[in-house]
């Protein structure tokens, strides 16, 4: 095979993996509901780092989430959650970091998926109400 | 006979007379908790609460008194009263002159309370005392909170203050019709002596006399003043106006005693709102004039003294007001200036009396208003008939009945609590005695607050207003009785203090387990009853919902318990939720099945 003849079969290749892997191409049906499933992060920015033992967060989301778990060393209160809005609870100490995944239909929408923080409570033996909840912040993010 | 029962009793022929004839009728006082422990319970209250922005009137003030020092007047009123100062009866010694009970007969009753008079432990006396000024017959004297929520009650009906002083007699000047000569106002004296019952002659026995300050603070601290066996049910040791005579405030004790509805039951809860309602009014006037701090912790102490009467057992179960009303009725009273006074008191606080004279409590509140008031409050409530008497008869010994069996109770916090009668606060548990120190100490607190706030008093003093969270603590229900008469049942006030506080704890259902009325005329039920209803605590699947769906699924009273028991910052939150899961160790998969502590209350 000459090298002219190679070029050809390598460009026939590229266009038929490209062919497969671009929407709309190869291929006539829409991706289904399953290919977009995956799961959201719900990361939490705090200034009280490791200090937190408990919050109250309020989801919002298009869809209710299939499932919604704890982040490491935290407990769910008030789950199974199977509205598109919630209020849950999470006890533990709370790191900056995720804290919730949340396993949704369609992680493309991940933007109309919100968590805010009602309450937080200190960790230590005076479980005090944190009065100030500027400088903290939940992000929902793929 | 009036003219018998109302003069002086030096006549021994008079005394055995009224043996023979009244016997049956039997005497003696219903006090609810001694003296010594309305002071202590209400002292200890106070030092807990927070003054925040109050200027206090000086000389009214917190005091850094030591314990040593507090104590002290214990010491004092048992010195003076029977001569030692421990808590050992065997110390006592007719023998020692200057004593108060030896130098009156031995046909005088009250030896036997004042052997008794308990002097607490230093460990027990408060670390601050909140000191309040009130007139004595001479001037201003200071007074502990706790001896004034001892006085007002048990030997003083009504509140008279004007201008900043309150008045703690009913007048400054003495007459006196027997002794010669014009005793120095403002200074008590006592009687004459057992072996020399002459006016002049001094044998050494009477103790020398004490300013009027000194005795009532004496009996603030737990003294008994003089009354014989028969109390007043014949005659009086003093006459009406003879008021620096110790013997009189024994004679004032009983004339009380015999009309003391307003210490009882529904009537006791309807008092504290009233009289707490008019401290709030004043307390918020103080913020202007803060001499009227002085009218707010006076009438604060008379409402505290009928509120701390309802953790005796005794003043759950018995009612008084049928009895003492007919007894008004029948010695004329109903017409005079301090009775009335002492009914706006009840109205303001919701009482509302039918035609036989029972109080029943209402959330519908009249407007606060006092009522003025006259200095002299002295008011001859003597027993009528003997048919009255006999009724008076059978309240007292439901009264000591109960006191003695005591019961397990609950209040709107769903705490569990033992509480006992008379006497028996050196023997009550610390749960118990935590949770009516912490009563005093909420009720107080509301002053203050109220004070320091921007609300009227109307707007405070609304049903459903947070400035009456005292009621809470106050039992509402039995859960076991020793001897089975009350299990299961709600006290008759339950319903309504769980509306005006908005507690939302008792069911709709509740009506069907009442207590039934226990007085003169109405004889308790039958012991050994099973248990007619449960309050079944929360479990943890309502104080987590309360938590994130703020659902009122737990009543005021529950998160309010567990508030208490958490961050303590006046509202149940993810705070209180966290100190929860650690003290039941709960996880998401059990919390439901997880009962709300009784937290505080429970008994150790």
């Amino acid at each position: 095979m000459n090298i002219r003849g190679a070029t050809r079969i390598r460009t026939l290749a590229i266009t038929l993996v490209a062919a497969l892997l671009l929407p709309g191409c190869g291929d006539d049906k829409e991706p289904t509901a399953s290919d977009k499933a995956g799961q959201l992060r719900v990361v939490l920015t705090t200034p009280n780092a490791g200090q937190d033992g408990a919050a109250v967060i309020v989801l919002n989301g298009p869809t209710a989430p299939r499932n919604v778990t704890a982040g490491s060393g935290l407990n769910l209160w008030g789950g199974p959650v199977n509205t598109p809005q919630a209020t849950i609870a999470l006890t533990g100490v709370l790191n900056a970091g995720p804290i919730l995944v949340l396993d949704v239909d369609d992680v493309t929408r991940a933007g109309e998926y919100s968590a805010t923080l009602r309450e937080v409570s200190s960790a230590d033996e005076s479980v005090a109400l944190r009065t100030d909840l500027s400088g903290y912040s939940l992000t929902v993010m793929q | 006979m009036p003219g018998v029962r109302r003069s002086r009793t030096r006549n021994a022929r008079l005394r055995a007379c009224a043996v023979l004839v009244l016997a049956s009728t039997g005497t003696g006082a219903t006090l609810l908790y001694n003296s010594e422990e309305h002071k202590l319970l209400a002292d200890r209250g106070a030092a807990a609460a927070d003054e925040r922005t109050a200027s206090l009137p000086y000389p009214t003030r917190y005091h850094g008194y030591t314990a040593a020092e507090y104590v002290a007047g214990y010491r004092a009123a048992k010195q003076l009263a029977v001569g030692f100062q421990t808590n050992n009866p065997a110390d006592y010694s007719e023998q020692t002159k200057k004593v108060q009970d030896n130098s009156y007969w031995t046909g005088f009753a009250q030896r036997a309370g004042n052997l008794e008079l308990h002097i607490p432990a230093l460990a027990q006396a408060p670390a601050r005392t909140l000191v309040v000024t009130g007139w004595d017959g001479t001037g201003d004297a200071t007074f502990t909170f706790g001896e004034l929520v001892s006085l007002y009650g048990d030997y003083r009906r009504t509140v008279h203050c004007v201008a900043g002083r309150c008045y703690l007699t009913n007048s400054d000047a003495p007459k006196y019709r027997i002794q010669a000569g014009t005793r120095p106002a403002g200074t008590i004296h006592f009687e004459y002596g057992t072996d020399c019952f002459v006016p002049v002659v001094n044998c050494g026995w009477r103790p020398d006399p004490v300013p009027t300050r000194t005795y009532l603070r004496a009996i603030g601290s737990g003294l008994w003043p003089p009354y014989g066996t028969l109390g007043n049910t014949t005659s009086n040791t003093a006459w009406p106006e003879e008021a620096l005579d110790a013997g009189w405030w024994g004679d004032e004790m009983l004339r009380i005693a015999n009309v003391n509805d307003w210490h009882f039951a529904s009537a006791a809860v309807a008092w504290y709102i009233g009289m707490h309602r008019l401290a709030l009014h004043y307390a918020i006037l103080a913020r202007t004039d803060n001499t009227y701090w002085n009218h707010a912790l006076h009438y604060e102490a008379s409402a505290l003294h009928s509120l701390t009467d309802l953790f005796a057992f005794g003043h759950v179960v018995t009612s008084r007001d049928r009895t003492s009303r007919a007894m008004m009725a029948a010695e004329g009273l109903l017409g005079n200036p301090a009775y009335l006074w002492m009914e706006n008191v009840i109205d303001v606080g919701g009482g509302r009396r039918d035609g036989d004279g029972a109080v029943a409590l209402t959330t519908s509140l009249p407007a606060i208003q006092d009522r003025s008031s006259p200095r002299n409050d002295f008011m001859p409530s003597y027993r009528g008939t003997i048919a009255l008497a006999n009724r008076a008869l059978s309240e007292k010994n439901y009264h000591d009945q109960y006191n003695g069996s005591g019961a397990t109770v609950m209040n709107l916090r769903r705490q569990e609590f033992t509480i006992k009668g008379d006497g028996q606060l050196r023997t009550t548990s610390g749960a118990t005695e935590r949770i009516i120190t912490e009563t005093v100490r909420i009720s107080l607190q509301t002053l203050f607050d109220a004070h320091a706030g921007n609300g009227t008093a109307e707007q405070i003093g609304a049903a459903g207003s947070s400035f009456f969270d005292a009621l809470l603590n106050i039992p509402v229900f039995v859960k076991t009785h020793p001897e089975g008469q009350f299990n299961g049942r709600w006290t008759r006030y339950a319903i309504a203090v769980d509306a005006f506080t908005n507690a939302a704890i008792v069911p709709v259902d509740a009506s069907a387990c009442l207590m039934p009325v226990v007085d003169g005329t109405s004889a308790p039920p039958a012991g050994g009853a099973g248990s007619c209803m449960t309050l079944d605590r929360p479990t943890g699947a309502s104080i987590l919902a309360e938590l994130l769906q703020r659902n009122g699924l737990l009543g005021k009273g529950d998160r309010m318990a567990l508030d208490v028991s958490g961050n303590n910052n006046g509202t149940y939150d993810v705070g209180d939720f966290l100190a929860w899961v650690r003290a039941n160790n709960a996880t998401p998969a059990d919390a439901g099945r997880i009962p709300v502590n009784p937290l505080n209350g429970t008994e150790p």
